[in-house]
């Protein structure tokens, strides 16, 4: 049984039935110790997803339909203070920015021992002995002097593997991650994404990791989500993604990534941007700026199709003028 | 020491200083805030141990020494009931003190109460902000006169008609602190942790919040002290036998050719409590605000 399985959620901003959408339709499912990787430019959905999920929307965003099952129950159907109980607990979330993510005026300790005492119902002296273990885990030399440090006295890396402490500390099932290396130089984000994977391969925990570093989902998927203006453009195992992407929208997406051997050429573009909320194409939402649109794009958005086990499409026209056998074919 | 230094002496450091304490190391190098708290601990002081302190009962009368220019034995002076001005001075700070602190009380914990749930929570905004609007439209000092006229003059009435003046616009400040606070990410990672309303609003958002209210309160502490004189000046402040600043030179308003004494030393020592309280608030919040910090 999956982990994570969410059923065709739609997320809004403001009240009554033609409320505009800024996830629509979305269905997907994460097994335990699986990785998602949710990629999409800015203003496609991500982080809507993560928060929807979290259930941490505020007004004038709301989710206006759609299941979310974890580990079997519906965090849905209980309301707030039943989702609230969840989080920290059940589901947990790193963001993005880990300068700002850790409050300025607590000592590092009292912030995992927050949620160890909130969530776990320990006393100061084992959230204390714990902390100290949660910070070894995330590799922070000489832990237990650290728990008496105040963010401002932690760099960067730090700071996020702090932060991946407080949320890996009533051990999750399911760990929302949205950007977390983005802010970070190339030599931590490294650093981070492999802890990530170390702890979430030990934990067995599903992994959700919001990203638009095409090389992050390289290195850490075993799933790929393209996400293009809120709704699912594609959905396929990581080798398929980069082998044979069907989606135009995702073959856009990875012929953007300049390579080492494209010499001095333009970097590949494409053309406009994700149109805002409430300004969405009726039909295909990319097919404005589509290099494959036809006629029948336009009237009604196309149902994510089952290419096959491992992808599926919400394409009329997948690969575009390249014809199916064409394409390189992996399992 | 260049900032360098000051950086690597700050890694070597096993054990890192508190935000606290840094900020108790930037305030000791504030002038304004050394010279205001140091005129503010002689009154405090003064006033916390008047009975030691003061030569003579605050309301001892003594009609052979009735309007004595200030002396030897009554070096302020004496009033029209031969009270001695000094000692009338220093129990009547208490009393001022105590007012002014118990106002900062009043609207520090309403203000703070009712600037936060506006701040935190939007639906309740409209509503208290609107009631605190009305209460602004009046001018502060007419308001608490209006109040203390009303419920009539007792020193609870003081404090309650100070405390309803000067809060609305501390709630303000608050609710305005609460507002930026609450958009940072750190209120959004607690939250994703599963932290309770109330945890969010106290323990994150108010805890980092503070600044702009602990200014507010010192400026709110030296006003207090102010319009008290004004309103026994005026006479709804504390009764008599009550010492307090505005009383003692109430008393003395008849008296002002023959013997400017009475109203004089009360008034200095007026000018200097709020002079040292608003060199204080000048000092803390030259020390918190950083955007007026260079």
């Amino acid at each position: 049984m999956s982990m994570l399985k969410v059923e065709n959620l739609t997320t809004v901003v403001g009240s009554g039935a033609s409320a505009p959408s800024v996830l629509e339709d979305v269905s997907f499912t994460l097994d335990a110790g699986e990785v998602l990787c949710v990629v999409g430019e800015s203003g496609s959905g991500k982080s809507m997803l993560a928060l929807t999920i979290m259930g941490l929307l505020g007004f004038p965003v709301r989710r206006a339909g759609g299941r979310i099952i974890l580990d079997g129950d519906d965090i849905t159907a209980g309301g707030t203070s039943a989702w609230r109980q969840r989080r920290g607990r059940d589901l947990s979330m790193i963001f993005q920015e880990p300068m700002t993510s850790l409050n300025p005026i607590m000592r590092v300790g009292e912030q995992i021992g927050e949620v160890l005492r909130l969530r776990k119902g320990m006393s100061a002296d084992e959230a204390r002995r714990r902390a100290v273990e949660l910070l070894e885990r995330v590799e922070i030399p000489a832990a237990a002097s650290r728990l008496a440090a105040f963010p401002h006295e932690l760099s960067g890396g730090m700071r996020q593997r702090v932060m991946i402490a407080v949320a890996l500390a009533a051990e999750p099932k399911l760990l929302i991650a949205d950007e977390p290396t983005t802010a970070l130089d190339v030599t931590i984000q490294a650093q981070i994404l492999d802890l990530l994977r170390d702890i979430q391969a030990e934990s067995g925990m599903a992994l959700m990791l919001i990203t638009h570093d095409l090389g992050v989902v390289a290195e850490m998927a075993h799933k790929v989500m393209v996400l293009y203006a809120g709704r699912v453009a594609e959905m396929a195992d990581v080798k398929t993604v980069f082998d044979a992407p069907a989606h135009p929208y995702t073959q856009a997406l990875l012929a953007s990534i300049p390579s080492l051997d494209s010499g001095g050429d333009r970097l590949v573009t494409i053309p406009g941007s994700v149109p805002g909320v409430g300004l969405m194409p009726k039909g295909c939402r990319f097919a404005p700026r589509c290099p494959h649109v036809k006629e029948a794009c336009r009237p009604a958005p196309p149902p994510l199709a089952i290419l096959e086990a491992s992808q599926s499409v919400a394409c009329l026209r997948p690969f575009g003028y390249v014809r199916r056998e064409e394409t390189p074919t992996h399992g | 020491m260049s900032s360098l230094d000051t950086n690597l002496a700050h890694e070597a450091l096993p054990e890192r200083q508190s935000p606290f304490l840094l900020f108790l190391r930037r305030l000791s190098g504030n002038r304004a805030f050394v010279i205001g708290g140091s005129l503010f601990l002689i009154v405090l002081v003064l006033a916390v141990f008047a009975d030691q302190i003061a030569p003579f009962k605050p309301g001892a009368n003594n009609f052979r020494a009735r309007l004595e220019a200030p002396s030897a034995v009554h070096r302020f002076g004496t009033d029209h009931f031969g009270r001695d001005i000094l000692s009338r001075a220093i129990h009547g700070g208490r009393l001022s003190l105590f007012i002014g602190l118990s106002v900062v009380l009043f609207t520090g914990v309403f203000g703070t109460l009712i600037g936060a749930a506006s701040g935190y929570f939007r639906r309740l905004d409209n509503i208290l902000m609107r009631i605190m609007d009305a209460l602004m439209a009046f001018p502060a000092i007419l308001l608490a006169i209006t109040v203390a006229a009303t419920l009539g003059a007792s020193v609870q009435n003081v404090i309650l008609a100070l405390g309803i003046a000067t809060t609305p616009h501390t709630a303000r400040i608050v609710r305005a602190s609460v507002l930026v606070v609450r958009e940072m990410e750190f209120v959004e990672a607690a939250r994703a942790l599963g932290a309770s309303h109330m945890r969010i609003l106290f323990r994150h958002i108010l805890a980092n919040a503070m600044a702009p209210l602990i200014v507010r309160l010192t400026y709110v502490f030296a006003s207090a002290i102010l319009a008290e004189a004004l309103l026994s000046y005026i006479g709804v402040g504390p009764p008599p036998p009550a010492a307090t600043f505005g009383g003692i030179i109430a008393n003395g308003r008849d008296f002002m050719v023959e013997a400017p004494w009475v109203t004089l030393f009360p008034g200095l020592i007026i000018l200097v409590v709020v002079l040292g309280l608003n060199l204080l608030g000048d000092g803390l919040r030259d020390v918190l605000d950083p955007r007026i910090r260079v």
